[in-house]
């Protein structure tokens, strides 16, 4: 495993990269406690209806809790990067959506339930450059950017 | 090291994985749990002849949405396996037998119909001041929950009636939900000063419901079970009959079928039916 100190840059997608997670796995942890009102949130955007809502709940809370978790502790974060901007990118066509069919209807993030609008939008394609930011700077050097190389870089340091 | 952060990260997986399973254990594999067999209601809904939900200019008024769509269809083939786990006979005297100790036990309304003695299905609507309101928050206080449209008249009336007599029954919230939009609600709420008590989104629960017409009166009571249902206008010796029985814990006796003030919409009668 290299032992390359990272760069200024480095450190600073690696501070980006550990935030961006923690945020997916609070709206998971969100997501999971507050899962009646997540479902009602599904169904209000009157996209998938019946049995397959609550699954497609448990679903989104995997995908934002494997996102958040593997980005955090350094597993695996160009792939779930990616995942994570496809995620942000169905989240986003789905806010349009809405904002096309004028529903009224709360956005159901678990960042301040608010009703869905363009500030939402604006927020998820910011986001989603964010964890495209992080594939890209990634690359390569994934496991530089690991916890576990940081902790050994602090020890190094020392 | 390694060992150490695999576990965190593994464990942190499993713990809102499992958080997550746990809450959503009775969407995923059924949350109606059969009632006792006893007999729970306290009053059947009286078929006053409703408002058609339709009027015209109103473009997300229930009419105007497709009632048979596939959705509804299937949900309406199911209805009959939530449905039966319910006593729908009146009870001879009309009073409230609370069996409900434990809400577990209460039917969940939905699939396209509703009944006294179970509890509404979840949802969740926008107040006019941008507050939110679900099913959860219904609990802890006694409610008198109608479904409206800005552009029933009807509707206008109880509101505006129940912005004159709702303080005299102080323990009970009013909530009104409108099937319509925001920009459509806002001038029933300056038409009737109810703005605090309006709210909106309330289409999908209304299909959800299978509510045909406007408005549509239910009294909740603090377990979140529906004690009442009245489709209508109700007049204001009703209204006052029915919340000061429900404000004092009283059985609220079941109304004729069709009120005086109902007479008239019978030939409007959405289902074209005598009620």
């Amino acid at each position: 495993m290299s032992s390359k100190p990272l760069s200024t840059i480095g450190w600073i997608i690696l501070v980006i990269r550990i935030l961006f997670g923690g945020l997916f796995i609070y709206t998971s942890v969100w997501h999971s406690m507050h899962a009646k009102e997540f479902l009602q949130s599904i169904k209000d955007y009157q996209i998938i209806s019946g049995p397959i809502v609550p699954w497609s709940g448990l679903l989104f809370i995997i995908l934002e809790a494997s996102i958040g978790v593997t980005l955090v502790f350094g597993y695996f974060v160009r792939q779930m990067a990616f995942v994570a901007a496809a995620l942000l990118a169905v989240f986003t066509g789905v806010f349009v959506s809405a904002i096309a069919r004028k529903l009224d209807i709360a956005c159901g993030c678990g960042l301040g339930d608010t009703k869905v609008g363009w500030l939402d939008v604006v927020r998820d394609v910011l986001l989603m450059a964010i964890a495209l930011l992080i594939a890209w700077r990634t690359g390569k050097n994934a496991e530089e950017l690991s916890t576990e190389q940081t902790a050994e870089q602090l020890s190094a340091a020392k | 090291m390694k060992n150490i952060r695999a576990a965190a990260a593994v464990l942190s997986y499993l713990v809102i994985v499992c958080l997550a399973g746990y809450n959503l254990r009775g969407q995923l594999f059924g949350k109606s749990m059969p009632a006792p067999p006893t007999n729970s209601t306290s009053a059947a809904p009286a078929q006053a002849a409703p408002e058609p939900a339709s009027t015209p200019g109103a473009q997300s008024d229930l009419k105007s949405q497709p009632e048979t769509t596939p959705q509804l269809v299937a949900q309406a083939e199911t209805s009959p396996k939530e449905k039966a786990v319910l006593p729908t006979t009146p009870s001879p005297t009309g009073k409230i037998k609370d069996t409900h100790s434990q809400q577990s036990s209460v039917p969940v309304a939905g699939n396209g119909a509703v009944d006294v003695g179970e509890r509404l299905p979840d949802f969740l609507l926008i107040g006019l001041n941008g507050n939110t309101l679900n099913e959860g928050a219904l609990r802890g206080h006694k409610t008198l929950f109608i479904i409206v449209s800005p552009t029933c008249p009807h509707c206008q009336k109880d509101l505006k009636l129940l912005h004159q007599i709702e303080n005299d029954y102080p323990s009970i919230e009013p909530v009104y939900a409108s099937v319509a939009q925001r920009d459509q609600t806002i001038p029933l709420a300056d038409m009737t000063g109810e703005g605090d008590h309006l709210y909106t989104g309330a289409m999908d629960l209304a299909r959800s419901l299978g509510v045909s017409g406007v408005p549509f009166v239910m009294l909740i009571d603090e377990k979140g079970v529906i004690r009442l249902i009245k489709k209508g206008e109700l007049d204001e010796p009703t209204f006052r009959d029915i919340l000061g029985k429900f404000m004092h814990g009283q059985p609220v006796a079941q109304l004729p079928k069709i009120m005086p003030s109902d007479a008239a919409l019978t030939v409007t009668n959405f289902f074209g039916e005598q009620a």
